[in-house]
């Protein structure tokens, strides 16, 4: 008799406690209707490409030192 | 080829940018979607903390070899992490006006990341006023082992034991919470790697430069 109180008890608490956990989390304000609409893909699209312009650019930068290195060894070596 | 490296930290910043926008991340209240600045805004530290940590080994390798080599690599990595914390400093200070209210909030790492900014100025103007190279080399070698300890202290020791809105600081949540979430997990690390791969880059840049620059002043030595 004991145990089937704690028991209904202790299924009391388990719901509670579900329901508590339920009312702290409110509905977080996400960015859905934006992704839905699927224009995302364009920021992404611009911003993929001023990235990879920018290293492009680099890599270039790149290859003209390597230039000038291979000019100034055979000049002082 | 022997660039495969820089080709690969591009390949991963620009997936970082691409997943990083697209992949769904935890609804968290406050955050909500800002938190895909930490694809962007966190590896700026990480990329800054590997530059140091190079900047002080070669800082060690100039000093027990007394190498120019050494002395040059370290000035330029240490040089080349400097963008990275202004940049982490000014995105993070956008980020947190939004998510904890003011443009500067009191917090240790924003004042150790400060501190330590400082600290770096410092070693720089410390070089340019020596004129002696090998001088310059070995002073300046020896504050760099001291600046990099400070700034360990600063922005990775201090800010564990002291109350701050950073994650994995004082009672905060940690790396761990965001861990939880594979999704996040499979940009962020990515673009930590990019992001390093890049400064690396930099620095080399520096470095060949800063070479071509004394063969071209003192010729062939």
């Amino acid at each position: 008799m004991a145990t089937t109180k704690y028991f209904i008890a202790f299924i009391l608490l388990i719901f509670f406690s579900a329901t508590l956990s339920a009312q702290n989390s409110e509905p977080v304000e996400m960015a859905d209707l934006f992704y839905r609409e699927g224009k995302i893909y364009l920021v992404i699209a611009i911003v993929s490409i001023v990235f990879g312009g920018m290293a492009l650019y680099l890599f270039l930068m790149d290859r003209k030192i390597t230039r000038i290195e291979k000019k100034i060894n055979d000049k002082y070596v | 080829m022997k660039n495969w490296w820089k080709i690969l930290g591009v390949l991963l910043v620009l997936y970082s940018i691409i997943g990083g926008f697209l992949i769904p991340v935890p609804a968290v209240n406050r955050v909500s979607e800002s938190i895909r600045n930490l694809y962007f805004h966190v590896p700026m530290w990480f990329a800054m903390i590997v530059l140091a940590t190079i900047s002080v080994i070669y800082s060690v390798i100039a000093l027990s070899k007394s190498s120019e080599d050494a002395d040059i690599k370290s000035s330029q990595s240490a040089s080349a992490a400097i963008p990275f914390a202004l940049i982490g400093l000014i995105t993070g200070s956008i980020w947190a006006k939004f998510t904890w209210g003011n443009f500067w909030t009191n917090d240790p790492k924003l004042n150790g990341v400060a501190a330590s900014l400082l600290i770096y100025l410092a070693y720089f103007v410390l070089r340019s006023s020596i004129a002696d190279e090998q001088k310059k080399a070995r002073i300046s070698s020896i504050y760099n082992i001291f600046a990099y300890v400070m700034m360990i202290v600063f922005i990775l020791i201090i800010p564990r034991f002291v109350d701050s809105l950073h994650p994995g600081n004082g009672g905060n949540m940690a790396f761990g919470k965001y861990d939880l979430d594979n999704n996040m997990r499979t940009v962020f690390y990515p673009a930590c790697i990019g992001w390093i791969l890049m400064g690396v880059w930099f620095t080399e840049i520096r470095v060949r430069t800063e070479k071509l620059k004394r063969k071209y002043l003192y010729g062939n030595d």
